[in-house]
C-alpha cells in the first residue's frame, strides 16, 4: 500500500476533531472520504500532509518511510494538494503558477531550468492548457482555475494527489472533468489520489473506495455499493434518500426523497 | 526573465551608474564629470592623476563615501521592506511600521548617550531590533499561524515606546542632542570609508541573501497553508527573512538614522510596473531603493547649499502623500 495511517487523532484546543483514525491506500487508487460538514474532513488532509502534527502516524511506501522523518519538500515531492479555492493573490501567469509546482525539486544552489520547464510542458500538454499559458490567473473561469491548481500539484510529481474539496465550487461538467482527469493520470501514472468530496453521487460514480468520517471518527470504508446505503445516508447525513443503480456504470446513485 | 523585465532591470541599473557619477558633482562646489572620471580612474590604475587634491578629496572622502552610503541604505530599505510585505502577505508591512527602526534608533541613542564611538552604534541597534523582531514574530503567533494585525499593532506600540525613550535620552543629554536629533531625521553626512567597511560587506551580504528567496515569497502570496503544500518550510523562511531584514535595517538606521518610507514607496512603484514576481521585484527593489535615496540625498544637500535637510524629510515628503494615495486606491476597491 502506499499510503497507511495509524490512530490519527487530532484537537484543535478543547475541541477533537479527529479521533484514532485507521486507514490505507493501495498504490493506484481513487479513494473518496465523505462525511457531513464538520466530520474532520479537511484536518485529516493536513494530518497526512504533516501541516498539523497528528498524534498518529502516516506511513509511505508500505511502511518503508514515516511522514515523521520528512521534511516539506520531501513530502511535497510525495502528496500534492488541490485545495478547495486557492488563496493567491496578485497577477501571475499560468505558467508562473504551474512553476511554482516544481519548488520541492529545487534548492537555492541547484535550479531545475531544464527538466522542469520539460515537466511543466508535458503537464501543460496534457491538460490542454496551452492557449492559457501566458494568461494572468485573474482571467480565467473558475473552472480553467481549478485546472491549473491541478497542474501545480502535478508539476511537484507527487505520488499521491489530494483533492481537498477541489471541485466543491466547480458546476457539474468542470467537476466531472476534474474526476475524468484523475482517474486518466490514475491509469497513466500509477498516481494514487484521495478526494474529499461533497457530492456524494460524484463520490459514488468516481472512487474505488469510499471512507465515512463523522464528528471526527471514521464510520466505515469500502466499495461504493457497500457504503452508499439508505441507512448510511439516515444515520450519517440526516437525509431520506434512494438508491438506484446507475445504468451507466452500475455504480449505486442517490435520489434524495424530497 | 522575460524581455520586458530585463529590459526594466537594465534601464534602472544604468540610470544608477550614470545619476552616481552625475550626483558626484553636484554639491557646493562644482567639480567637472572630466575631473571625476580622472579621479576614479586613477584610482582603477586606468589613467594618470591629475585633479586637483582639494577636488580629489572632496569627491574620495566626502562625496564618494556618503553617496556609497546612500546606495546601501536605500537598497536596505526596500528591499527589506518588499520582503517583509511579501512574508506577511500584506503591502503596507515595513520595517518603519513595525517598530524594527525604533529599536534600532533606540539602540543608537543609547549608544551615544553612553558616550560609546559610532562603531558600536550598529551593535547596539542590531542588539534592540532583534529582540523586538524575536517578540513581535513569537507574539503575533496564535494557533500556529502569524496574524498580521497582531503584528503590526504591537509594533506600533513597541514602535512608539522606544521613540518615547529615544526622546528621553536625547532631551536628558542636553545640549550636545542636536546632532543626534539631526541624525534621527535621517543624516547621511556622517558617511565615512571607516562606516562603510563596518556596514556594506553585511548589508549587501543581506541583500543577496534576501534576493535569493523570490520563489518563496511567489509561493506566499497563495497563502502559508499552500505554501506548505507547496514543500515551504514557512516558519524557517519566516525566521530568515525577518532575521535578515531586521539586521540590516537596523545596521543602515545606525548609519542613516531613521528614513521613512523608502520600504513601502519603493516595493510599491515596481509593483505596478511589473506585476508581482518576487523573482524580479527583488532584484529591482533594490536597486531602485539605492537609486531613490541616492537622488533624495542629493536633494537633501543641495536643494538649499549649503543648508542641509535630513534626508528623512525628503523622503517623507515624497513617501506620506504615496501613501495617502495608496489608501485613495484601497478605498475604491473597497468601495
Amino acid at each position: 500500500m502506499i499510503i497507511k495511517a495509524e490512530k490519527l487523532s487530532y484537537n484543535y484546543g478543547q475541541l477533537q476533531a479527529l479521533k484514532d483514525i485507521d486507514f490505507q491506500v493501495k498504490s493506484g487508487e481513487l479513494l473518496g472520504v465523505i462525511g457531513p460538514n464538520g466530520s474532520g474532513k479537511t484536518t485529516l488532509v493536513k494530518n497526512i500532509t504533516g501541516v498539523l502534527k497528528s498524534d498518529g502516524q502516516v506511513y509511505f511506501n508500505n511502511k518503508e518511510i514515516s511522514l515523521s522523518s520528512l521534511d516539506r519538500k520531501s513530502i511535497a515531492r510525495k502528496i500534492g494538494v488541490v485545495p478547495q479555492k486557492s488563496q493567491l493573490k496578485g497577477d501571475f501567469t499560468v505558467r508562473e503558477v504551474i512553476e511554482m509546482g516544481r519548488y520541492p525539486h529545487q534548492s537555492k544552489f541547484k535550479k531545475d531550468d531544464k527538466s522542469g520547464r520539460k515537466v511543466v510542458d508535458k503537464i501543460i500538454d496534457k491538460l490542454n492548457l496551452n492557449k492559457f499559458t501566458e494568461r494572468f490567473t485573474g482571467e480565467l473561469s473558475g473552472g480553467e482555475f481549478q485546472k491549473v491548481l491541478v497542474a501545480r500539484a502535478l508539476a511537484q510529481e507527487p505520488e499521491i494527489l489530494i483533492f481537498d474539496e477541489a471541485t466543491s465550487h466547480l458546476d457539474i461538467n468542470h467537476s466531472i472533468d476534474i474526476f475524468k482527469l484523475a482517474r486518466e493520470l490514475i491509469k497513466q501514472n500509477q498516481l494514487t489520489v484521495i478526494a474529499i468530496i461533497h457530492d456524494l453521487n460524484l463520490a459514488a460514480q468516481f472512487c474505488d473506495r469510499l471512507m465515512v468520517l463523522k464528528k471526527g471518527e471514521k464510520v466505515s470504508i469500502g466499495n461504493p455499493e457497500e457504503i452508499i446505503t439508505e441507512e448510511m445516508l439516515s444515520s450519517i447525513f440526516d437525509l431520506e434518500a434512494l438508491i438506484k443503480t446507475n445504468p451507466a456504470n452500475k455504480r449505486p446513485f442517490i435520489i434524495p426523497v424530497i | 526573465m522575460n524581455k520586458r523585465n530585463f529590459l526594466i532591470t537594465a534601464i534602472l541599473f544604468s540610470l544608477l551608474i550614470l545619476v552616481s557619477i552625475y550626483v558626484l558633482s553636484l554639491g557646493s562646489i562644482d567639480i567637472s564629470y572630466r575631473t571625476i572620471i580622472n579621479i576614479i580612474g586613477s584610482r582603477l590604475g586606468l589613467a594618470e592623476l591629475s585633479a586637483s587634491r582639494t577636488d580629489r578629496i572632496i569627491i574620495e572622502n566626502v562625496r564618494l563615501p556618503r553617496n556609497i552610503m546612500a546606495l546601501l541604505v536605500g537598497a536596505t530599505l526596500a528591499t527589506s521592506g518588499l520582503s517583509m510585505q511579501g512574508l506577511f502577505q500584506n503591502p503596507l508591512v515595513s520595517p518603519y511600521l513595525i517598530g524594527i527602526s525604533a529599536s534600532a534608533s533606540l539602540g543608537s541613542v543609547i549608544a551615544f548617550t553612553m558616550g560609546l564611538s559610532p562603531s558600536y552604534y550598529g551593535l547596539f541597534a542590531f542588539v534592540i531590533s532583534m529582540l523586538t523582531a524575536t517578540i513581535i514574530y513569537l507574539f503575533s503567533r496564535v494557533n500556529q499561524r502569524s496574524s498580521v494585525t497582531l503584528l503590526l499593532l504591537l509594533g506600533i506600540g513597541l514602535g512608539s515606546l522606544y521613540s518615547a525613550i529615544s526622546s528621553f535620552l536625547i532631551y536628558y543629554s542636553g545640549e550636545d542632542s542636536f546632532q543626534v536629533i539631526v541624525w534621527l531625521m535621517g543624516y547621511l553626512g556622517d558617511a565615512s570609508w571607516e562606516r562603510i567597511t563596518y556596514a556594506a560587506p553585511t548589508i549587501i551580504l543581506g541583500i543577496i541573501i534576501l534576493n535569493c528567496f523570490g520563489s518563496e515569497l511567489n509561493i506566499f502570496m497563495s497563502g502559508e497553508e499552500e505554501a506548505k503544500y507547496l514543500g515551504v518550510n514557512v516558519e524557517r523562511t519566516k525566521k530568515i527573512i525577518l532575521g535578515i531584514s531586521t539586521f540590516i535595517v537596523a545596521i543602515s538606521v545606525a548609519y542613516g538614522g531613521l528614513i521613512s518610507f523608502v520600504g513601502l514607496v519603493i516595493p510599491h512603484i515596481l509593483r505596478i510596473l511589473v506585476g508581482n514576481n518576487h523573482k524580479i521585484l527583488l532584484p529591482l527593489s533594490s536597486l531602485g531603493g539605492a537609486l531613490f535615496l541616492l537622488i533624495a540625498d542629493t536633494t537633501a544637500r543641495t536643494v538649499i547649499a549649503p543648508i542641509e535637510i535630513p534626508i528623512g524629510i525628503i523622503t517623507s515628503v515624497i513617501g506620506g502623500p504615496f501613501f495617502i494615495y495608496l489608501l485613495i486606491k484601497r478605498r475604491a476597491k473597497l468601495r
